[in-house]
């Protein structure tokens, strides 16, 4: 069995994190340097630029053509997702809440995202030799996206229990405008690309306001929950996780209407894997939540044991759900 | 290769077909012009043209385009004008309420086999058939402006807050950080494709 031990920051920074992490260890490989400032560049685009474009998104087969608009302001961004072809849906956030517009079900959906998750203490990725021992990080050249000259980071898993990234950033300004998701045996898992793209210049206001939602819409809001972190003696835990993999967080989500869940974060540094353990009732098994499914990337694990529902969620491959759901198990 | 890219945008090609004619796009300026041209036109066909441009444009292209003969446009679009858009994208489908619910009513089974495969595809069924009542798993309550109170316990409404709640530790990657949101939006109704 893995020891695991509680990292204590946020997921939701690792990014950045692990970019400056990658960024002042790495001096001794010119190579890899140069990948992990591009990396680090890129984030910081993505958090300061302006940008409205097409892309296209692939997955499983199917290809969607969307909009985007993005907006920074006072630090802050809010961005407009449209879909372009099938359902005209929608999607606008900002920091405070996700608001999805469905016409085709004449239904608006506001979510608010949680306070305490957007300043939850995060975890810290792997150290960078850990990192090392799992994915390969180089530069992967240059070529041209949507008009734009660009250069690119590839990040190759070292094993079949993660999946890597080939992104592409525009040569002058490091914004994202291409990015696929591969596994192992390099097979596209999902890819994005603008296909046009216009960066900086100001967004108007107009642009990130929603269509007028349709006669007979009925709007859902969703109550917000309250998370809380753990700590002490587990409750629950993986017997075997993938290399790499360790406990990063826990915590007991109470939601205003439903039972508390308890939610455990498996992390290799860049892969996360979320379990859920759900206290259930008598039911019928067809109404459980069995075996492997996925949507994209995101592969979905469940099983039950005893009274308690077990859901494994992550965007890994098939095999990393498993193996955690299936030694998932009350602690000894 | 217009005639591909049209057949691109009504998602008629097979993926190793979709991958070249995108390979093309991607390399070559005058594709890329068509490309949009095509989606100015299906904007307009779908009076979303202020989704891409401002008004006055889009009134002027809505004019011309509305004045255009429906012959001239890429056949694939004039014959998708032609189907009932609504009957299209219904049929069949069942979407609960929650923002991640669009993506999660695509959930398949792996492709390759697995040991839990037939599993999950008698739990996951279709979207239309998972209305089920399942009070112990999680049960969302929804509020509308009104005041009016909505109650669904699922299973699936179970599924859908654990993605939600999974991207909300998960890191943004790809795309800036939209990631899960583009899955959200990207979500279509198996049923409203050919």
């Amino acid at each position: 069995m893995r020891s695991m031990s509680i990292r204590p920051l946020s997921l939701r920074w690792a990014p950045l994190v692990l970019l400056l992490a990658i960024r002042i260890a790495s001096a001794a490989s010119g190579t890899v340097e140069s990948a992990q400032n591009l990396l680090h560049a890129m984030s910081e685009a993505a958090h300061t630029l302006n940008y409205e474009g097409t892309f296209i998104y692939e997955h499983g087969g199917q290809i969607d053509t969307m909009r985007i608009f993005h907006r920074m302001e006072n630090g802050k961004a809010r961005e407009r997702l449209v879909s372009l072809n099938g359902a005209a849906r929608e999607v606008i956030r900002d920091h405070r809440e996700v608001e999805c517009y469905l016409p085709d079900e004449k239904s608006v959906l506001i979510e608010h995202r949680s306070l305490s998750m957007r300043s939850f203490p995060a975890v810290i990725p792997h150290s960078l030799d850990q990192l090392r021992q799992y994915y390969a990080i180089e530069r992967a050249g240059g070529g041209r996206v949507a008009g734009h000259d660009v250069r690119a980071v590839l990040i190759s898993p070292k094993d079949s229990y993660r999946y890597g990234y080939q992104l592409w950033a525009d040569r002058s300004t490091n914004l994202l405008l291409k990015s696929t998701l591969f596994d192992h045996n390099n097979r596209v898992i999902e890819r994005f690309m603008f296909t046009n793209v216009k960066i900086g210049g100001p967004i108007p206001d107009r642009a990130l306001r929603p269509e007028k939602p349709g006669k007979g819409t009925v709007w859902y809001r969703e109550a917000s929950g309250v998370e809380e972190p753990i700590s002490g003696r587990l409750g629950w835990q993986a017997r075997q996780l993938p290399p790499g993999f360790a406990l990063s967080l826990r915590m007991v989500r109470a939601r205003r209407h439903g039972p508390r869940i308890q939610h455990y974060v498996y992390s290799d540094g860049l892969a996360v894997v979320s379990v859920f353990v759900q206290k259930i009732g008598p039911q019928p098994t067809a109404e459980r939540i069995h075996g492997l499914m996925h949507v994209g990337a995101v592969h979905v694990f469940g099983r039950v044991i005893g009274d308690h529902q077990i859901t494994v969620v992550g965007e890994v491959p098939a095999k990393t759900v498993d193996m955690i759901g299936t030694s998932f198990g009350p602690a000894r | 290769m217009k005639q591909k890219i049209s057949e691109l945008l009504d998602d008629e090609l097979s993926t190793s077909d979709s991958r070249v004619v995108l390979e093309g796009i991607m390399e070559d300026r005058e594709l890329r012009g068509v490309w949009e041209r095509y989606h100015l036109i299906r904007a307009a066909m779908h009076r979303e043209l202020d989704v891409i441009m401002r008004p006055a444009i889009a009134d002027r292209i809505g004019a011309v385009v509305a004045s255009a003969n429906v012959v001239s446009m890429p056949r694939a679009m004039a014959y998708r004008r032609a189907m009932p858009r609504m009957a299209r994208l219904a049929a069949g489908l069942a979407i609960a309420a929650s923002v991640a619910t669009v993506a999660i009513v695509s959930l398949q089974p792996p492709k390759e086999g697995s040991r839990t495969a037939v599993q999950a595809r008698a739990s996951a069924g279709r979207a239309a058939d998972r209305r089920l009542a399942a009070a112990s798993l999680a049960a969302g309550v929804r509020q509308s402006p009104a005041g009016a109170r909505t109650e669904r316990a699922s299973y699936q409404d179970a599924l859908n807050a654990f993605l939600v709640e999974h991207g909300e530790v998960t890191p943004p990657a790809g795309m800036n950080g939209m990631m899960s949101f583009v899955r959200v939006v990207g979500y279509r109704n198996e049923n409203s494709r050919r």
